[in-house]
C-alpha cells in the first residue's frame, strides 16, 4: 500500500484530528435520552395499579363480616377464582416492568459513551514519536477505532433506542390496555362491594331506632360514614391509576414515533 | 399467518369480556333498583303502620340485591380473566426484546474493552520507542490484566 502516504505527518495528525471530531460528536445534550428515561423511570402508573389490584385480591377479607353464611360461601369461592387470576395479571405487569427498565439502561448516557476509550486512545495515538517505526499499525488502530466508535456510538445507540421503541409499542399498547381494562373491572366490582357493606348497614341502621338501640345506632352510622368515605377515595384512585396508564401508553407512543422520524434513525 | 391467529384470538377474547361485562353492568344496576326500592319502602313505613315493609322483608329482599351484586362480580371476574386471555404473545414480544437490549450493551462493553486493549498496546508501543523501562513494565502489566479479563464471545 501507499506506505509514504500513511507514515506522513499530516495523515498522522489527520487520524488524530478525525478521533477528536468523533469524540466532540459525542458531548451535547440527548433531550430524547431524557425522555426515554424519564418514561422508564416513571413507576406511577405500574405501582398505581399493584396497589388497586391488591386491594381486588383483599375484597373479600373486607366484606366478610356482612356476609351472610350462604353469602360467604359464593364470596369465598370468588376470592379463591381472584387469587388464581392474580398470577396472570402480576406477569403482564412485571413484563412491563422490566421492559421500561431495559429501555431506561439503553438510554443512560453513558450506555454507549466511548469518550472517555477514545480520548486515551488519541492520546496514546499522539504519544507515538514520529520515527516511522511500526506506523502501519498506528493507522491500523486508528481505523479500527473509527469503525468501532461508529459502531457502538451515539447514532447506534439511537437506532437501537429507535429499534425498541418501535418493536415494543404494539405488545406494551396491548399490555397496557388490558391493565385498563382490568383497572375498569376491579372499580365496578368495588362499586358492587361497596354497595353490599354499605346497604346492610343502612338497612339496619333504618331498623334501629329504639331509645335503648341509640349506642348501636351511633356506632354503625359512623362507621357507615367512614367506609362511605374509604371508598369514594378507592374509586378516585381508581379513576386517577387509568388516567396514569393511557399518559404511560400515550408517551410510549409519542417517543416510538418521535425518535423513529428522528435523522439517521430507521423506520 | 401465526400474527394473525393471534389477534384474532385476542380480538374474540376481548369480545367476549365486553359482553360478560355488560351483562354484569345489568346486573348491578337491576340490584341498584332494587335497593332504590326497599329504602323507599323502609322509608313509607312511619306513615304505613302495620302494613309497612318489615324488617324481615327488608332483609331478604336485601339478600336479593346481595345475589345480584355477587352475581355481578363473578361475571366481572370473568371477563378479567379474558381481558389477561391472549396477550402471551405480547408479553413474549417485550420479552425478547429485553434480551435484544441486554445483548447490544454487553457488545457495547465487549467495545469498550477492545478499545481499551488497542490503547494498552499503543501505549506499550511508545514505550518501547521511547525506551522507559519503567513505562514499559507497567504497560505490559496493563495488557496483560485486560487480556485476562477480555470478554468471550
Amino acid at each position: 500500500m501507499s506506505k509514504d502516504i500513511v507514515t506522513s505527518l499530516p495523515s498522522r495528525l489527520c487520524i488524530v484530528f478525525s478521533l477528536t471530531f468523533a469524540l466532540a460528536g459525542c458531548a451535547g445534550a440527548r433531550p430524547e435520552l431524557v425522555q426515554v428515561r424519564a418514561l422508564a423511570a416513571e413507576g406511577s402508573a405500574l405501582n398505581a395499579f399493584s396497589e388497586l389490584s391488591q386491594r381486588h385480591l383483599d375484597s373479600y377479607r373486607r366484606s366478610r363480616p356482612y356476609l351472610s353464611p350462604q353469602q360467604d360461601t359464593q364470596a369465598r369461592l370468588l376470592a379463591a377464582q381472584t387469587r388464581a387470576a392474580h398470577a396472570d395479571v402480576t406477569a403482564i405487569v412485571q413484563a412491563i416492568r422490566l421492559y421500561l427498565r431495559a429501555l431506561g439502561q439503553l438510554a443512560r448516557d453513558d450506555a454507549f459513551d466511548l469518550r472517555k476509550e477514545l480520548a486515551s486512545a488519541g492520546s496514546a495515538l499522539r504519544a507515538w514519536p514520529d520515527s516511522g517505526i511500526n506506523d502501519r499499525h498506528v493507522t491500523a488502530y486508528a481505523t479500527l477505532l473509527g469503525q468501532l466508535s461508529r459502531l457502538a456510538g451515539r447514532s447506534s445507540q439511537q437506532i437501537q433506542l429507535a429499534q425498541v421503541l418501535h418493536d415494543g409499542d404494539a405488545p406494551l399498547q396491548s399490555l397496557l390496555e388490558a391493565l385498563d381494562g382490568l383497572l375498569r373491572l376491579y372499580d365496578k366490582s368495588g362499586d358492587n362491594e361497596r354497595d353490599i357493606v354499605l346497604g346492610l348497614l343502612e338497612i339496619e341502621i333504618a331498623y334501629t331506632d329504639t331509645p335503648q338501640q341509640r349506642l348501636l345506632t351511633v356506632l354503625a352510622s359512623s362507621l357507615r360514614q367512614d367506609k362511605s368515605e374509604e371508598y369514594r377515595l378507592f374509586g378516585l384512585r381508581h379513576t386517577l391509576a387509568r388516567k396514569q396508564l393511557t399518559l404511560l401508553a400515550r408517551e410510549h407512543g409519542r417517543l416510538a414515533m418521535a425518535i423513529t422520524n428522528t435523522p439517521g434513525a430507521p423506520p | 399467518m401465526m400474527e394473525a391467529a393471534i389477534t384474532e384470538r385476542r380480538e374474540a377474547a376481548l369480545n367476549s369480556a365486553m359482553r360478560v361485562e355488560q351483562l354484569a353492568d345489568s346486573l348491578s344496576q337491576a340490584a341498584a333498583t332494587l335497593h332504590g326500592a326497599v329504602m323507599r319502602a323502609i322509608r313509607k313505613r312511619a306513615s304505613q303502620g302495620e302494613n309497612g315493609i318489615s324488617q324481615t322483608q327488608a332483609q331478604a329482599v336485601f339478600a336479593l340485591e346481595v345475589a345480584l351484586r355477587q352475581q355481578a362480580n363473578q361475571l366481572y371476574a370473568d371477563a378479567a380473566g379474558h381481558t389477561v386471555e391472549g396477550l402471551d404473545a405480547a408479553q413474549r414480544q417485550l420479552s425478547g426484546l429485553l434480551d435484544a437490549v441486554r445483548l447490544s450493551i454487553a457488545r457495547n462493553d465487549n467495545v469498550r474493552h477492545w478499545i481499551s486493549l488497542a490503547t494498552s498496546l499503543l501505549n506499550l508501543g511508545s514505550a518501547v520507542i521511547a525506551g522507559h523501562p519503567e513505562r514499559i513494565l507497567a504497560s505490559v502489566d496493563k495488557v496483560r490484566e485486560r487480556l485476562q479479563t477480555a470478554p468471550h464471545g
